[in-house]
C-alpha cells in the first residue's frame, strides 16, 4: 500500500494535513516545521514519488497540492480492515460466552 | 462485552489500524478463547497452530490459497497474549494483543 508507506512518517503527515486545507507553496510548507528545508524538500519528494501531491511551477514559486486518488484508494484499503475486525471481535466475545457457557 | 475503539495509529514508522475491546471475561477465559485451536476456528475462522512462547509459531489457515506463517511476540498466560501475521496476497497483515486484569472482588 504505496500510500500507507509514504504516511509512515510524522512530518509527511503534517504536509498532507496542510495540503487538505488547500495548496501551499514550498516555501510556505516549510515554515511550518523546524526540519531544515533540504529535509522538508525531501518528504515532498517521497510524497511525490507516491502520488500522494503534486507540484507546479507559478512563478518563481513551486506550489504544492494534494492529489486524493491515492487517499481514497487508501480509504478502500483500509475498509478490509474495518470490516473484518469487528466481526472478529464480535465472534470472540460469542466465543467466550459459548465457552462459560459450556463448561455449566 | 462493551467499548469498542479504531484507531488509525501512527507509531514510528509503522501505520495501521487497530481495534479494541473489551470483554466482561476472567484473564483464563480470555486466554483460552486466544489459544485453544477449536476456539480460534470459530472467531477468526482460520485453522490455527499457536505455540504460546516469545517467538512461538502463529500459523493461520483460512483456505488452501490463503494462510499466514505469524509468530508470538509475547506469552505470559493468561494475562497477556501478543501475536501477529504478516501480509500476503490474499491476506492483510494483522494481529492480536491482550493484556487482561484481574479484578477480585472482596472475600
Amino acid at each position: 500500500m504505496e500510500a500507507l508507506e509514504a504516511l509512515a512518517d510524522p512530518t509527511r503527515r503534517r504536509i498532507v494535513e496542510l495540503l487538505a486545507d488547500g495548496e501551499r507553496s514550498a516555501g510556505e510548507i516549510a515554515a511550518e516545521f523546524e526540519t531544515s528545508r533540504p529535509g522538508v524538500s525531501r518528504h515532498l519528494r517521497v510524497l511525490r514519488e507516491h502520488g500522494l501531491v503534486q507540484a507546479r511551477e507559478e512563478a518563481q514559486r513551486r506550489i504544492y497540492s494534494l492529489d486524493p486518488a491515492p487517499l481514497a484508494e487508501l480509504d478502500a484499503w483500509l475498509d478490509r480492515y474495518r470490516r473484518f475486525w469487528p466481526n472478529r471481535l464480535d465472534a470472540l466475545d460469542t466465543e467466550i460466552t459459548r465457552r462459560r457457557r459450556e463448561r455449566r | 462485552m462493551s467499548d469498542q475503539v479504531a484507531t488509525l495509529r501512527a507509531e514510528e514508522e509503522q501505520v495501521g489500524l487497530r481495534f479494541e475491546r473489551r470483554y466482561d471475561a476472567t484473564p483464563d477465559e480470555v486466554w483460552a478463547a486466544l489459544t485453544e485451536p477449536e476456539s480460534i476456528r470459530r472467531w477468526l475462522l482460520a485453522e490455527a497452530v499457536l505455540e504460546p512462547r516469545v517467538g512461538g509459531a502463529f500459523s493461520l489457515d483460512w483456505s488452501a490459497d490463503d494462510r499466514a506463517d505469524g509468530t508470538v511476540r509475547a506469552s505470559e498466560p493468561p494475562r497477556i497474549l501478543e501475536a501477529d501475521w504478516p501480509a500476503q496476497p490474499a491476506h492483510p497483515p494483522g494481529g492480536i494483543a491482550s493484556d487482561a486484569l484481574a479484578h477480585e472482588g472482596p472475600a
